[in-house]
C-alpha cells in the first residue's frame, strides 16, 4: 500500500548507542519487524521506536539501503522460500553499497537478521558466498581468519568426505 | 476477564530488556508479564518500546545456538551432545505452550457453568480476546517462528507449530474439545438458537457467525499450516446441524401436510428452501451449502414427491399455472423428479386432443371405425379442435415447465399420437393429412373468411403445427398439390404471396425435394401467362380478323401436375378450330420436339347469346361449349347426334346434358332428345354453367390416394436401389431396418410393401440373392 | 565481535548456513575443510536442513514430489538429499571431462538415468521436470548424443559403438533423450541399419528374451534389454520421419515431459486401481519388413548393408486400440519367484488385466487382451495378444516396455512376433502410446468416412 500520505508520514528511531532518525515510513517498513509493529500497535508521532540490537553506524548503512529500494515489491511470503530461486547475482548498486569491510558486512547481516529485511539480509549472504566461491580451502581459511584446528586423521577423513566435488 | 497473571492493569512499563545471552529463567520472566499484558489487558495499550523489547528478548534469546563447542552460553543445555547447528527455541516454546494451557484452563472455568446464549456469548468474546492476543505474540516471536519452529517441522516433526497455531491448537484442546465433551455444549446451543429462528423467532445471527466461524479456524491441517481442513466444522457442527435440520423438516413437512392442501404445501417448501439458502450466506460456511440443500431437497421434496404427483393432474385439470410451476420447479430439483410428471402431462395431452375429436364426430365404432360424423366433418372444425389443444398445452409448457426440454417431447409425443389417430381417422392413416390439406386449400382460396393477410398467415402458421405432427406427409403434400392444381387452372387462389409464403414453410419442413413440384407448378403458371400474352401479340399481326374471340392457355409440365387428359376422342369444335390450330402450329414452332396434350376436361369457355332478346353470356366447360355450338347449326339433336358431333362419351356427355337441362338452356323433353330452349331467362346476365360433375368429385379423394400409392411404390424402390448401390451387399433383415429409417420421415412405410418393392427390384434384375444364402442381397450393377 | 575472530563461524549458525545455501556444492565442500567447526556445521549436522537447502538452490526437483514419497508420505524424511546431490555433482564433473572414458559415462549415466526415473508428476499441464531439463541439457551439452553436423559424426561414432558393446546405461538414454534430435547423415543411415539388424534378427525372439526387448538375469530372471529398446525406437523413429506428411497429426509426444509419470492423456483423472494408466484410447505405430525378406536374413546376423537393396521393402502401420481394465492380481496371491527378490514397494503393485479392440487405417478389427506389470528391475512391462475377429487365426503378441515413467505420454515400444511363436513367424518393432479419446485426426476419418 502506498499513498500520497506515506510519502509524509514519519518514523522515528533510536539506536543502541541513542541515536535517532527520523525517516519515511516508506524507508522504515522495508523492515518487516518495524512494519509489524505499526500496524499491530499503531502509529504515534511522539513514540520513538527503540532499536537495542543495533549501533547508529550500522543503522545508518542499513537506512541508505532502505532508501534505494523504498519501492521494491513487498518480499514473498514466507512458504515460497525453499523454492525461491535466486541467484549469485547482486546488483550493481547493492555490490557497490555491500563494499564494506567485513567487519561491517557482518554487522548488517545481522541487522537484517534482526530488522527482519529478507533482500538486504541474501545481499549479505550472497556476498558471504561470493568470498568463498572458487576457493580452496586455505584460501578461505585466509579470509575469514579461520584457524586449521584438524589432527592429521582428521585430515584424511577429510580428503575421502570431499572426493565427490573433486577428481578422485 | 480470566488471568492466570497478576500483573497490575494498566499501559505496561517492562522496566530494563534482560541482557544478551540471559538464561532462560530471565529471559521467561520478562516475556511472561508482556504475553501476560497482551493477552488480557491489550486494550490499556502498549509502547513501542514494551514490544520492542519483548521482540529483541525473544530475538537474542534465539540467536544464542552457536555451532556445537561454542554453544555454552545459557543454553540450558540445549545443543549438548549434537553435532553442527542446533538451534535455540524448544525451551522457549515450551515456555509459551505452558503458559496458554495455564492460560485456557481459567477461560474454561468461566465456561462451566454457562448455557446456551450465556455460553454462546462467552465463547465469542474469549474467541476474539484470545486470538487478538495470540496474533500479536506470534508476531513477537517472529523469529521462533522463522528459524527453529520451521526448521522442526522441515524435519518432520509433528506437534510443532508456528505461534498462532499453537494458541489455536491448545484453545481446541484445553477449551473447545472439554466443552464440547459434556453433550456437545457449545454445538448444542447454536443449533438451538438456529431452530428457534426457523420457528419464527429473531436471534443474534452474528454471534452465531462468530462461534461458527471459529469452527472453521480451529481446523487445522496437520501436514500444512498454511491450509485449512474443515474437519472441526464439519464433526463438531455441519453434521449435526444437518441431522437436525432432516429431523426438523421430517417432522414440519408431515405436520403441514396432514392439515393443509399441497398447492400450500408447495409454497411452503420454497420459501423454507430459500430460507436454508439465505442462511448459508449468513452464518454458515459456505462449503455446507451443497449438502445441506441436497438434505432439505431430499426432506422436503423427495420424501412427499409421490403426495406431490398425485395433485398434478387436479392442478392440469384446473389451470392451476402458478401450482405447477412451483412443483415442476419443486420437482426438477431432486433427481429424475420430473420423469414421471413428464409421462402424466403426455397421457393427459393425449386425452384432451382424443376426446376434443370425439366432441366432434362421436366416439369411434367398434373395430376401430371412424366415429359417426367422421363422412361430413369440416376440415376447419377438425384443424381447430386440434389446434386448440395443443396450444392450450403447449402454453402450459411454456408457462409453468418453463419449455423444459422433457415436456416438450411430452407433448410431441402426445400430438403426434392423437393428430395422427383419433376417432375421426378411425383406422385410416391418410384421413388426417387428407383433412389438414382440405383446410390449408380453404385458407389459400379467393373469398376465404380468414382473407385477412395477417390472420391467413397466422392461420397457416397453425396448419404447420400440426404438418409437424402428421407421420404421412407424402398424404398430405399428394392432397395438397392437387388442390394447388385446381386453385391455379381455377384462378382461386387467394394471393402468390400467401401461397408462395405456405410452400416456404413445408420446404422449411420437409427440404427442397418435398415443395420442388409446387414451386414448378408457379414457374408453369407464369410461363402460360408470357406465352399467351406473345401468342395473342402474334394473333393481332397475323389474323387481325379475329380479333372478337379472346384466347388464353396454360401449358403445364406433365411430371408436375396431378392432371390426366381426357379418354375420349374430343372433336374440336369448327368455331375454335383455327385458334387451336394456329396455337398448335405456334407452340410446335416456339418449342419443336414437345408434345402437347389439351386437357379438355380443365378448360373453360365464355359465350355469347345471339338467339333471345337478351344477350347472356354463357360461362361454360369445354364439353358444355361443344354441345351448345352444335345448335347455332340445328334446334334440336338426339344424345347420338351430340356424341357424334363431340366425341365426349355418352356416360359423361349424359352429365354434362343434365347440367344445361337443370339450368334450362337445353330442354329434354323426349327420351334421349334435347331442345334448344328459346325462352331462356336468367336474372344474372352472366351465367355459369360449369359445375363440376359427380364423378369427378367422388374420384378425388381415391384418385389422390392411389397416386400416393404409387408413389410409394416408388420411394421404397428408390430407397432400396440408394441402399444397395453404397453397400453393395446386404441381409435382408438390416436392409429392410435401414428402408425404414430412411423413410420414416415422409410416410411410416408397410414392412409388407418393402418386401414388395425388394421382389420387384429382384424381377426386374437391379440386385439379386447371394449365391447359397436365403436372405443376402447384391447390389447389380 | 573482536576482529580476530572468524565473523563467519561467530554469527549464528543459521546465518552462516544461509550463506553457504546460496553457495555451489564444491565451495561447500571447500568451506567444510577449513577447520573442525565448518566440518561440523556441513557433515556433522543433526539434521539434514543445509543439505535439502542447497539441493533445492539446484535446478532439481523437489525430491519429496517423487511418486515414492507421494505415494507414502513418512518417506519424505529419509531422503538422502546430501548423497543424491553428492551424485549429481559427481556426475556432472565427469561428463565435463572431454576424455572421459567408458566405465565413468556409464556411471555419470547411471546418476542421470535414476533422476529420470524418479522424476516427479507435472504439477501443472505444460510444465517440465527440472531433473530431466538438467539431463538432456547435461547430455547435449557435453555431446554424449552431440546434434551439430560435426560433432554428430564423432557422435554417431559413439553411438554405434555403443549399440556394439551394448552399453545398456547409453543405450536406455538415449532410448529417453536421444532419439529426438536425429538427422540424415550418413552415420545416421548406418545407425539405422545396425537398428533394423537387431530388430528383425529372429535369433532375438525366443522364451529367454520373453520374445520381447527383454534379457535374462541372474538375478532378477529377467531384465529390460535397453540395446534392443533403442534399436526398436530407432526403427520405428526413422520409419515415422519417412512417413513425411501421413498422418502427421498422430505422432507419439517427443517433449521431455513425455517421459514424465502420468503425462499421457486422461491419467490425472484415471481410476484409482488404474496404475499404469492403462485405460483409454491408444495409438500404436507397427513396423513390418516383408515376408521374403525374412527369409533370406533368417540364416544368421543380417548384413547392414542389406537394408540398401533396392527391392527392400518395410512397411507402417497405424492401428488404434481402445483398452479397459478387466481384473487385477495382485502379486501375494499367486506368489512368483520374482516378486520376492526385491523389497521395492512398487513391487507390491498388482497386475493389471486388461481388455479391448484395436482397428487399422483400414478398417480390420481385432480383440485385444493384454497386461501390464512391473519387471524385476522396476520398469512397466506390457503384454498383449490382438486376434481378428474376421478370421480367429491370425494372432499376434506384442511384448513391450513403457518408455519412461508410470503412465508416460511417450508411451510403450516393444516387438510383436505370430502369437504362438511358430517357427517362419516374423516379427517386429511397434510404438504404442496413449491419445485423447476425441484424438483428431485421420484415423476417424478414414475409419468412419
Amino acid at each position: 500500500m502506498s499513498t500520497t500520505e506515506d510519502k509524509t508520514r514519519k518514523v522515528k528511531l533510536v539506536t543502541s548507542d541513542n541515536e535517532e532518525f527520523e525517516v519515511d515510513w516508506e524507508v522504515a517498513t522495508r523492515s518487516v519487524l518495524i512494519k509489524h509493529m505499526l500496524e499491530d500497535i499503531g502509529e504515534s508521532e511522539e513514540q520513538a521506536i527503540p532499536l537495542p540490537n543495533v549501533t547508529a553506524n550500522v543503522l545508518k548503512k542499513v537506512l541508505e539501503w532502505c532508501e534505494h529500494h523504498r519501492k521494491d515489491p513487498e518480499p514473498a511470503p514466507e512458504s515460497s522460500d525453499d523454492n525461491r530461486k535466486r541467484t549469485l547475482e547482486i546488483g550493481d548498486w547493492d555490490a557497490k553499497f555491500i563494499q564494506v569491510d567485513q567487519e561491517m558486512l557482518f554487522e548488517i547481516i545481522l541487522a537484517a537478521n534482526y530488522l527482519d529485511i529478507k533482500a538486504l539480509l541474501d545481499v549479505g549472504c550472497k556476498t558471504v558466498a561470493n568470498m568463498i566461491k572458487g576457493k580452496q580451502p586455505e584460501e578461505i581459511r585466509k579470509m575469514f581468519n579461520i584457524v586449521n584446528d584438524f589432527t592429521p586423521e582428521e585430515e584424511a577423513q577429510i580428503k575421502k568426505e570431499n572426493e565427490w566435488a573433486e577428481d578422485r | 476477564m480470566a488471568s492466570s497473571s497478576s500483573a497490575t492493569s494498566g499501559a505496561l512499563s517492562l522496566g530494563s530488556i534482560p541482557p544478551a545471552g540471559a538464561d532462560l529463567e530471565t529471559t521467561w520472566k520478562f516475556l511472561e508479564s508482556g504475553i501476560d499484558h497482551i493477552m488480557c489487558r491489550l486494550q490499556a495499550g502498549m509502547s513501542y518500546s514494551t514490544y520492542m523489547s519483548l521482540y529483541t528478548t525473544s530475538y537474542n534469546y534465539c540467536t544464542q545456538s552457536r555451532i556445537q563447542g561454542h554453544v555454552g552460553l545459557g543454553g540450558g543445555g540445549e545443543g549438548a551432545g549434537k553435532s553442527g547447528a542446533s538451534l535455540m527455541g524448544s525451551d522457549l516454546y515450551n515456555k509459551m505452550t505452558k503458559y496458554l494451557i495455564n492460560h485456557l484452563m481459567s477461560v474454561r472455568e468461566g465456561a462451566e457453568s454457562l448455557v446456551d446464549e450465556e455460553l454462546l456469548q462467552y465463547y465469542a468474546k474469549e474467541w476474539t480476546r484470545y486470538t487478538t492476543g495470540a496474533n500479536y505474540i506470534h508476531r513477537l516471536f517472529a523469529y521462533l517462528n522463522r528459524h527453529w519452529v520451521k526448521r522442526e517441522k522441515d524435519e518432520g516433526r509433528k506437534g510443532v507449530y508456528p505461534v498462532y497455531t499453537l494458541a489455536l491448537v491448545q484453545w481446541k484442546q484445553v477449551f473447545f474439545n472439554h466443552i464440547q465433551s459434556k453433550s456437545a455444549k457449545l454445538a448444542n446451543a447454536v443449533l438451538r438458537l438456529i431452530e428457534k429462528q426457523r420457528n419464527g423467532e429473531t436471534i443474534d445471527q452474528s454471534l452465531v457467525k462468530k462461534v461458527v466461524d471459529s469452527f472453521v479456524s480451529l481446523g487445522l491441517d496437520e501436514t500444512d499450516t498454511s491450509k485449512q481442513s474443515l474437519d472441526v466444522y464439519r464433526e463438531h457442527f455441519e453434521d449435526p446441524f444437518l441431522q437436525a435440520t432432516e429431523k426438523y423438516y421430517k417432522h414440519e413437512s408431515d405436520a403441514f401436510l396432514s392439515e393443509n392442501p399441497v398447492s400450500d404445501y408447495l409454497r411452503r417448501a420454497e420459501e423454507r428452501l430459500k430460507e436454508e439458502e439465505d442462511r448459508v450466506e449468513r452464518y454458515l460456511n459456505s462449503c455446507t451449502r451443497k449438502t445441506l440443500i441436497l438434505k432439505c431437497e431430499d426432506v422436503l421434496i423427495r420424501g412427499h414427491a409421490e403426495t406431490m404427483r398425485e395433485e398434478f393432474q387436479t392442478l392440469l385439470d384446473f389451470d392451476k399455472d402458478e401450482d405447477l410451476q412451483r412443483m415442476y420447479a419443486l420437482l426438477a430439483r431432486i433427481p429424475d423428479g420430473l420423469e414421471p410428471l413428464r409421462k402424466k402431462f403426455e397421457e393427459h395431452v393425449k386425452k384432451a386432443g382424443l376426446s376434443a375429436v370425439v366432441k366432434l364426430v362421436g366416439e369411434p365404432g367398434a373395430g376401430g371405425a371412424a366415429g359417426a360424423g367422421a363422412e361430413t366433418l369440416e376440415p376447419k372444425a377438425y384443424v381447430d379442435a386440434l389446434l386448440e389443444v395443443h396450444r392450450k398445452n403447449s402454453e402450459t409448457v411454456t408457462r409453468s415447465f418453463r419449455g423444459e426440454a422433457g415436456f416438450v417431447a411430452s407433448l410431441d409425443k402426445a400430438c403426434r399420437e392423437f393428430v395422427n389417430r383419433n376417432s375421426a381417422t378411425g383406422a385410416s392413416t391418410t384421413k388426417s393429412p387428407e383433412l389438414l390439406a382440405k383446410h390449408a386449400d380453404a385458407l389459400l382460396r379467393k373469398n376465404n373468411k380468414v382473407a385477412e393477410e395477417q390472420d391467413l398467415e397466422g392461420a397457416l402458421n397453425e396448419v404447420m403445427v400440426l404438418f409437424k405432427y402428421i407421420d404421412d406427409k407424402d398424404v398430405f403434400q399428394t392432397f395438397y398439390t392437387t388442390k394447388l392444381s385446381k386453385r391455379l387452372i381455377h384462378g382461386v387462389s387467394a394471393s402468390d404471396e400467401s401461397e408462395a409464403s405456405m410452400i416456404s414453410k413445408l420446404k422449411e419442413a420437409c427440404g427442397f425435394e418435398y415443395t420442388n413440384k409446387l414451386q414448378r407448378m408457379f414457374t408453369d403458371m407464369s410461363l402460360s401467362k408470357d406465352l399467351t400474352d406473345q401468342f395473342k401479340a402474334r394473333m393481332e399481326q397475323s389474323h387481325p380478323e379475329d380479333s372478337d374471340m379472346s384466347f388464353s392457355i396454360m401449358v403445364l409440365g406433365t411430371n408436375f401436375w396431378p392432371l390426366s387428359a381426357p379418354t375420349n376422342d374430343f372433336h374440336v369444335p369448327k368455331d375454335i378450330l383455327p385458334t387451336y390450330e394456329r396455337f398448335k402450329n405456334y407452340y410446335q414452332a416456339k418449342h419443336s420436339g414437345r408434345k402437347l396434350t389439351w386437357l379438355w376436361n380443365y378448360s373453360k369457355n365464355e359465350l355469347r347469346t345471339n338467339y333471345l332478346n337478351q344477350k347472356y353470356i354463357l360461362m361454360t366447360s369445354s364439353y358444355q361449349m361443344a354441345v351448345l355450338v352444335q345448335y347455332n347449326d340445328f334446334d334440336t339433336l338426339s344424345l347420338d347426334e351430340l356424341v357424334n358431333a363431340t366425341g365426349v362419351g355418352k356416360e359423361i356427355l349424359t352429365q354434362v346434358l343434365a347440367l344445361l337441362v337443370k339450368a334450362k338452356i337445353l330442354i329434354n323433353e323426349e327420351k334421349e332428345q334435347y331442345d334448344l330452349n328459346p325462352n331462356f331467362k336468367s336474372k344474372k346476365i352472366r351465367v355459369n354453367l360449369n359445375q363440376p360433375i359427380k364423378a369427378e368429385v367422388k374420384a378425388e379423394s381415391t384418385d389422390v390416394l392411389k397416386t400416393v400409392d404409387e408413389d410409394r411404390k416408388y420411394v421404397i424402390q428408390a430407397t432400396i436401389v440408394r441402399i444397395m448401390k453404397a453397400r453393395k451387399t446386404m441381409k435382408h433383415q438390416p436392409l429392410i431396418q435401414e428402408v425404414i429409417s430412411q423413410i420414416s420421415q415422409r410416410f411410416k412405410p408397410n414392412v409388407s410393401d418393402i418386401k414388395k418393392a425388394i421382389d420387384t427390384l429382384l424381377e426386374k434384375e437391379y440386385m439379386e440373392r447371394v449365391d447359397g444364402t436365403r436372405d443376402t442381397f447384391a447390389y447389380v450393377a | 565481535m573482536p576482529k580476530s575472530a572468524a565473523n563467519i563461524l561467530q554469527i549464528p549458525p543459521e546465518i552462516t548456513e544461509h550463506a553457504l545455501v546460496l553457495s555451489h556444492p564444491r565451495d561447500v565442500a571447500r568451506f567444510a575443510q577449513t577447520c573442525r567447526l565448518a566440518r561440523q556445521l556441513v557433515y556433522q549436522a543433526r539434521d539434514q536442513h543445509l543439505w535439502r537447502r542447497l539441493y533445492l538452490e539446484q535446478p532439481f526437483d523437489d525430491l519429496r514430489n517423487s511418486l515414492e514419497v507421494q505415494a507414502s508420505p513418512e518417506l519424505a524424511n529419509s531422503v538422502d538429499w546430501m548423497g543424491e546431490l553428492q551424485r549429481r555433482v559427481y556426475a556432472t564433473h565427469l561428463l565435463s571431462k572431454p576424455d572421459i572414458i567408458a566405465q565413468d559415462l556409464s556411471e555419470a549415466l547411471k546418476v542421470l538415468i535414476t533422476a529420470i526415473r524418479n522424476t516427479p508428476p507435472p504439477l501443472d499441464k505444460t510444465g517440465e521436470s527440472k531433473d530431466i531439463l538438467w539431463v538432456a541439457h547435461l547430455v547435449q551439452d557435453h555431446k554424449v548424443f552431440g546434434t551439430d553436423a560435426e560433432a554428430t559424426s564423432g557422435q554417431e561414432m559413439a553411438m554405434r559403438e555403443a549399440l556394439r558393446d551394448a552399453s545398456q546405461e547409453f543405450c536406455q538414454m538415449w532410448s529417453y533423450l536421444g532419439w529426438r534430435d536425429c538427422h540424415d547423415t550418413e552415420y545416421e543411415i548406418e545407425t539405422r541399419n545396425h537398428a533394423r539388424a537387431f530388430v528383425y534378427d529372429l535369433r532375438n525372439y525366443s522364451s529367454g528374451t520373453l520374445w520381447g526387448p527383454f534379457m535374462e538375469d541372474k538375478k532378477l530372471k529377467y531384465r529390460v534389454n535397453w540395446l534392443h529398446v533403442a534399436s526398436i525406437i530407432k526403427v520405428v523413429h526413422s520409419n515415422l520421419q519417412d512417413l513425411g506428411a501421413l498422418w502427421s497429426g498422430t505422432r507419439p509426444p517427443r517433449t521431455l515431459r513425455s517421459l514424465q509419470p502420468y503425462t499421457a492423456p486422461n491419467c490425472p483423472n484415471r481410476n484409482p486401481r488404474d496404475w499404469a494408466g492403462v485405460e483409454g484410447t491408444w495409438r500404436r505405430y507397427v513396423c513390418f519388413m516383408d515376408y521374403r525378406f525374412f527369409s533370406v536374413g533368417n540364416n544368421g546376423p543380417y548384413d547392414p548393408e542389406f537394408f540398401e537393396a533396392e527391392d527392400f521393402q518395410e512397411a507402417t502401420r497405424l492401428i488404434e486400440l481402445k483398452i479397459h481394465i478387466e481384473r487385477l492380481l495382485y502379486p501375494n496371491s499367486s506368489n512368483t519367484a520374482a516378486s520376492s527378490s526385491t523389497s521395492n514397494s512398487k513391487q507390491a503393485l498388482p497386475i493389471i488385466f486388461f481388455k479391448g479392440t484395436s482397428r487399422g487405417g483400414n478398417g480390420n478389427e481385432a480383440d485385444v487382451r493384454g497386461s501390464v506389470r512391473m519387471t524385476p528391475d522396476g520398469y512397466i512391462r506390457w503384454r498383449f495378444v490382438s486376434a481378428s475377429i474376421y478370421d480367429g487365426h491370425s494372432q499376434w503378441s506384442s511384448e513391450g516396455v513403457q518408455i519412461g515413467a508410470v503412465g508416460s505420454a511417450a508411451g510403450v515400444v516393444g516387438t510383436w512376433t505370430g502369437a504362438h511363436h511358430e517357427e517362419g513367424d516374423p516379427a517386429g518393432p511397434f510404438w504404442l502410446w496413449k491419445v485423447e479419446d476425441n484424438h483428431p485426426s485421420h484415423m476417424h476419418t478414414t475409419l468412419f468416412a
